[in-house]
């Protein structure tokens, strides 16, 4: 009769194990750079380097521009080069709900990195922010616009934001001379999923519930619910 | 332990976050760069060259009015002889693509069933969409169906009424405007109003 093993002492640090799943989450969330600033006004978000599907149920803002641009990438074999994105700006907006879903491979297995901001309310526009912009690959849902639109704007002529002075900056979204742009007074796009090859909120001026999560597997955002109600005055 | 661990973990996610925050810049969008230096001229603001392909396969509208002979200024500073079009209230009944292909991208706005270009303001009037470029095709049935605009000028005279639809409209685009003269914050009836998809694809 051989001795039975010795014992190990409950509550130990299983630091193996932790690692496994700590890694992974440590890896995912520095790929998916996001940045949350807790700055003057609140807190920032940015997205950028790989590109991550998102839903919302609303996204309503003023002083609406978009523009076709280049966005420089990291292709899978690491090199770098640029794709063409639709890259959008508001001046000023609202968020009635965010999530974010990025996968990434660690160690031959996948992983997503979900982060939601915002309640579950798709009557409140609970996430006010400043100067969003959005690189889009594609986005498919109501894309609603107000007051004068003009499409097919050369895209270094749209304005959003405003400087110190109240004057236009010139070119905000960085496009070259000649690419396709919009410019709306007003845009409101309801039940939106897309992919962003960069998201950029670096002013929310509401601070909203905010959840972090790291999955095994593939796991998307769940589908945005129809926004009721108007979104008021961002 | 285990859901003590995951917690950990996430925690660690989040500070690493909020450490690559602290590094992070601002928006790169910021990119100033001097404004063209052409000046716009026929249409409101500069259009692209690259024009856009635009088809809706059945619309319905009060009115259409054309102007020849327009002389618009594209933003690479061509001159380009076209014609335009003013819509009132123009509604997109089923499908349409807007389309251009440009050096090194296309943009495509697809509406698989219905959408708007133009509605009513909330004073009630109608809004106008107004296009600088070329309407290839457009197919209205009055007496026998007619489906070029010279012939439904020809038959209508300057004011063409759309009220009962056309079909297979096909045009080559440079710039479109729609205007709400009465827009405002939480209105919901939005003139354009396109349900569908948008998507930007590098060759």
């Amino acid at each position: 009769m051989s001795s039975p093993a010795p014992l190990r002492p409950e509550g130990r640090t299983h630091w193996r194990r932790t690692l496994a799943v700590a890694v992974p989450a440590l890896l995912a969330a520095g790929g998916l750079g996001s940045a949350m600033a807790t700055g003057a006004l609140a807190v920032g978000l940015r997205v950028q380097d790989r590109p991550v599907d998102f839903t919302t149920s609303s996204l309503y803002g003023t002083q609406y521009g978009a523009a076709v641009v280049d966005q420089e990438v990291v292709r899978p074999d690491g090199t770098a080069g640029s794709v063409r994105v639709l890259r959008m700006g508001f001046a000023d907006g609202v968020l009635n709900g965010l999530c974010l879903s990025q996968r990434q491979q660690i160690a031959g297995a996948t992983y997503t990195l979900l982060l939601t901001l915002g309640d579950d309310d798709p009557g409140s526009w609970e996430i006010r922010t400043q100067n969003t912009v959005l690189d889009l690959r594609n986005a498919t849902g109501e894309l609603d616009m107000d007051g004068i639109v003009d499409l097919n704007v050369n895209g270094a002529d749209v304005r959003t934001v405003k400087d110190a002075a109240g004057a236009y900056v010139p070119n905000p979204l960085g496009a070259p001379q000649h690419r396709f742009g919009i410019q709306a007074r007003y845009a409101k796009f309801d039940r939106i999923t897309g992919t962003a090859q960069d998201f950029q909120i670096p002013g929310l001026l509401t601070t909203p519930r905010l959840k972090l999560s790291v999955r095994p597997g593939s796991v998307a955002c769940p589908a945005p619910a129809a926004p009721t109600g108007t979104p008021g005055t961002p | 332990m285990r859901g003590r661990r995951k917690a950990v973990a996430v925690v660690a996610a989040l500070l690493l976050a909020v450490a690559t925050a602290l590094v992070s810049g601002q928006p790169s969008s910021a990119a100033g760069r001097p404004p063209a230096a052409v000046t716009p001229l026929g249409v409101p603001f500069l259009p692209s060259p690259y024009p856009l392909e635009v088809s809706i396969d059945s619309l319905v509208a009060v009115s259409l009015t054309v102007e020849k002979d327009v002389t618009i200024r594209l933003s690479d500073g061509t001159p380009k002889n076209v014609t335009k079009y003013t819509f009132t209230k123009l509604k997109i009944r089923s499908h349409m693509n807007v389309t251009q292909r440009a050096d090194g991208h296309t943009v495509v706005i697809d509406v698989p069933d219905e959408g708007s270009l133009g509605g009513y303001d909330s004073a009630g009037k109608p809004e106008t969409t107004v296009m600088w470029g070329n309407i290839s095709n457009v197919c209205v049935r009055v007496v026998f169906q007619i489906c070029q605009v010279q012939g439904l000028l020809e038959f209508f005279g300057s004011f063409i009424p759309l009220t009962a639809g056309a079909e297979d409209f096909r045009g080559t685009i440079y710039a479109i405007r729609t205007t709400d003269d009465h827009a405002a914050l939480n209105s919901t009836d939005n003139p354009v109003h396109l349900p569908g998809t948008i998507t930007v694809t590098t060759p």
